[in-house]
């Protein structure tokens, strides 16, 4: 089928289509476009919260090299790296064994345990990091399970620990998250054909090889979008790490979104804070964006 | 029947016209809008804000602590008379020399004079603080700094000796850890760690700033790094993650019987519904050096916005909460402490609250946050480093501090 060429002059069933979807476009350009090309735009001059935005505080890139040369900025970008890949890395792995083994309940026990799974997506997230927070207290739950095979805090200091907090935030995350991509994923594992299992099991094929020659290949697209949505909002998360360690101790879990939260409303500085902004936005499409659209560039090729 | 319905239609316009005048001269008094943030001061001013004898209402814009300065910023900047005026602003201390240089900040000494207020009655070394170019833009109120909060029956039954200097305080958190539990402290990366450090430096006679330049690699600053360390050290498991509320919970539930809270706070300590010490807390400074505490002086501000359309209405409310019973009221029942220099000497508030003399004492030592634009931002640098200090096991003091005076003494 011939691909129609976008041109100015539209073809006769082009109007309606393009009107319909006007809306949408002005919304998206209203709320997100010029929003972003204003942050752009502050993040060339020197602006504090209270101060004047005019042509005598453009200060260019300034901002830019000031980010690279602050230690906490570099600090926030591999955390924010860490914090992304361990959430998605954790997500899609418990995700997977989740729906899996979900999927292979019988039919009345998968509608009581649906519920529940989903249960961690309703709690808003500042509320999922104070409950994280009482259960990663030192006189919370964690710690008593944790003494009972005999981890004492010296040995495991969680949130207060420069080696620790972070895990103890994306630990926070995947509880969060992981039912979103259960969801998902349920609805992928539905689209496989039983005829493959039976096919598979006919052959007498192990549950694990099944599982890595029909499950895996067979979700890869659904994969490709959890990573997508679940990476870029991962990037952007701050609550479950401002509720839990405030990005402490020492910056170890200092994440970009939090840094820039702190530098425009703890600082006032808001151009230094949509600097940090538009490098979260950077980040977010070098690790999330330019992969999944390669991906379906690289599937529309193929098919 | 028809007389009848034609009594009652007259009756309910009568009560129409009565209920419509009562409601027109209601809304005949002007509305005063306080800015103010979610905390202690708005809780005790909710309580009593029916009492207000002026002319006006009082609608409180409540927001939370985070987001209290942007919101005053911009109702700063938006033109007098519109919606987004606010009449009166509770503002934090360390704010004001900011707002005053922006002009956002009127003078109140003629208000004060035309209403009778003596603006003496107040702690001088706040004034001052609130007086630029010889006009006074704020009355102080809600004075807080740290002190030593700790449980009595705890310290009778384990024959402990409330210290009296930092090294029998030292010696008590080495003695508290080794039994399992230690100094309850705010270490986490927030601003209660960044009070604490700044009150042991403060009470070695240290400050950050000399000569108007940034000296963050004096002795004095590294000496009280390593106190600060010290005591981290011998703090309960868990305080490095914990800001003031860690605190205050630790204290309430008996983790800890020894803590160092905010005096804001300590309201909390004493309701008995919440706290397990609520008869037996009992205070002494939080001794910096040798014997001497000092508060970083930590203090509200009532202030009168420049936008303000009706300056005399506004003061008429400042005058009322920072008048001498309205504060009496407030220490009594919130245990705050005012700005008012003889509420300090009241029996009844003496007795009633008796951390005031300890946080007096410590005001009377201190010294407030220095004031630069880029001082926010070395305080959260200063967070981060404190933090990173409680957590590391050797932890180089001058290197740290040198690292942060070469990126902010060039810019101070």
């Amino acid at each position: 089928m011939d691909r129609k060429s976008f041109g100015l002059s539209m073809e006769k069933g082009d109007l309606l289509p393009t009107i319909l979807i006007l809306p949408t476009l002005l919304i998206v350009l209203c709320f997100t476009i010029i929003p972003m090309f204003y942050g752009i735009y502050v993040s060339l001059h020197e602006y504090r919260l209270g101060g004047s935005l005019s042509s005598e505080n453009l200060v260019g890139i300034s901002n830019y090299v000031n980010a690279f040369k602050d230690s906490t900025t570099k600090k926030a970008i591999v955390n924010t790296v860490i914090f992304a890949v361990g959430c998605v890395a954790g997500d899609l792995v418990f995700g997977t064994i989740i729906s899996v083994l979900l999927y292979r309940l019988k039919e009345g026990v998968q509608h009581i345990l649906r519920p529940f799974m989903i249960m961690p997506l309703l709690v808003a997230p500042i509320v999922t990091s104070l409950m994280w927070t009482s259960l990663l207290d030192v006189n919370g739950v964690i710690y008593w399970a944790l003494g009972k095979i005999g981890i004492t805090y010296a040995q495991f200091k969680g949130v207060s620990g420069t080696s620790t907090a972070l895990f103890c935030c994306i630990t926070a995350h995947w509880w969060t998250n992981i039912p979103f991509v259960v969801i998902v994923l349920s609805a992928g594992l539905l689209c496989i054909s039983e005829d493959l299992y039976e096919a598979a099991y006919c052959d007498g094929v192990g549950l694990m090889k099944t599982f890595w020659y029909i499950t895996l290949p067979l979700l890869k697209s659904v994969y490709m979008t959890i990573i997508l949505i679940s990476g870029v909002d991962t990037i952007k998360s701050m609550d479950v790490v401002f509720g839990l360690t405030k990005g402490g101790p020492n910056n170890s879990s200092m994440t970009l979104n939090l840094y820039s939260y702190l530098q425009a409303f703890e600082s006032g500085n808001m151009s230094y804070a949509m600097t940090l902004s538009v490098l979260t936005l950077i980040l977010a499409l070098v690790c999330f964006g330019i992969p999944f659209v390669r991906y379906n560039n690289r599937k529309r090729n193929q098919s | 029947m028809k007389k009848l319905l034609v009594v009652l239609v007259v009756m309910v316009l009568i009560s129409g016209f009565v209920f419509a005048t009562g409601s027109k001269e209601a809304s005949a008094k002007s509305d005063v809008v306080v800015s103010m943030w979610t905390g202690i001061p708005r809780e005790h001013l909710a309580k009593v804000q029916d009492t207000f004898p002026g002319s006006s209402n009082i609608i409180v814009d409540e927001v939370g602590y985070g987001s209290l300065k942007q919101k005053q910023l911009l109702s700063f900047q938006s033109a007098k008379g519109t919606s987004g005026n606010l009449d009166v602003v509770f503002v934090n201390g360390p704010w004001m020399s900011e707002f005053v240089n922006a002009g956002y900040l009127m003078s109140l000494d003629e208000l004060a004079a035309a209403a009778g207020v003596d603006l003496d009655a107040y702690d001088s070394a706040l004034m001052s603080n609130l007086t630029f170019n010889g006009k006074t833009y704020g009355i102080p109120t809600f004075l807080q700094c740290i002190v030593c909060a700790y449980d009595s029956n705890y310290f009778k039954e384990n024959n402990i000796k409330v210290p009296t200097n930092y090294d029998e305080l030292l010696a008590l958190a080495k003695q508290l850890k080794a039994k399992g539990t230690g100094i309850a402290m705010p270490a986490s990366q927030a601003n209660g760690s960044y009070t604490t450090w700044s009150q042991l430096l403060y009470s070695a006679d240290g400050y950050i700033v000399q000569d108007g330049k940034l000296d963050l690699t004096s002795d004095t600053v590294v000496a009280s790094l390593e106190r600060y360390k010290a005591l981290t050290d011998n703090s309960c498991d868990g305080a490095l993650n914990w800001a003031h509320e860690g605190v205050i919970k630790a204290l309430q539930s008996k983790v800890a019987p020894l803590g160092l809270s905010m005096s804001g706070n300590n309201s909390y300590l004493h309701d008995p519904s919440a706290s397990l010490i609520a008869d037996s807390v009992r205070y002494f400074p939080l001794y910096g050096y040798g014997d001497t505490a000092a508060a970083n002086q930590t203090y509200w501000v009532w202030a009168i916005p420049a936008n303000c359309s009706d300056p005399k209405a506004a003061f008429e409310f400042i005058a009322w909460v920072t008048s001498y019973d309205y504060e009496k009221k407030a220490t009594l029942d919130s245990y705050s402490i005012s700005g008012l220099t003889a509420l300090a000497e009241d029996k009844e508030v003496v007795s009633k609250v008796p951390f005031a003399g300890v946080v007096m004492e410590a005001f009377s030592n201190g010294k407030p946050d220095p004031i630069n634009p880029n001082f926010d931002s070395l305080k959260s640098k200063m967070n981060a480093l404190l933090s990173g200090v409680a957590a590391s096991s050797k932890p180089n003091f001058k290197a740290l501090l040198s690292e942060l005076q070469s990126e902010y003494g060039a810019k101070w």
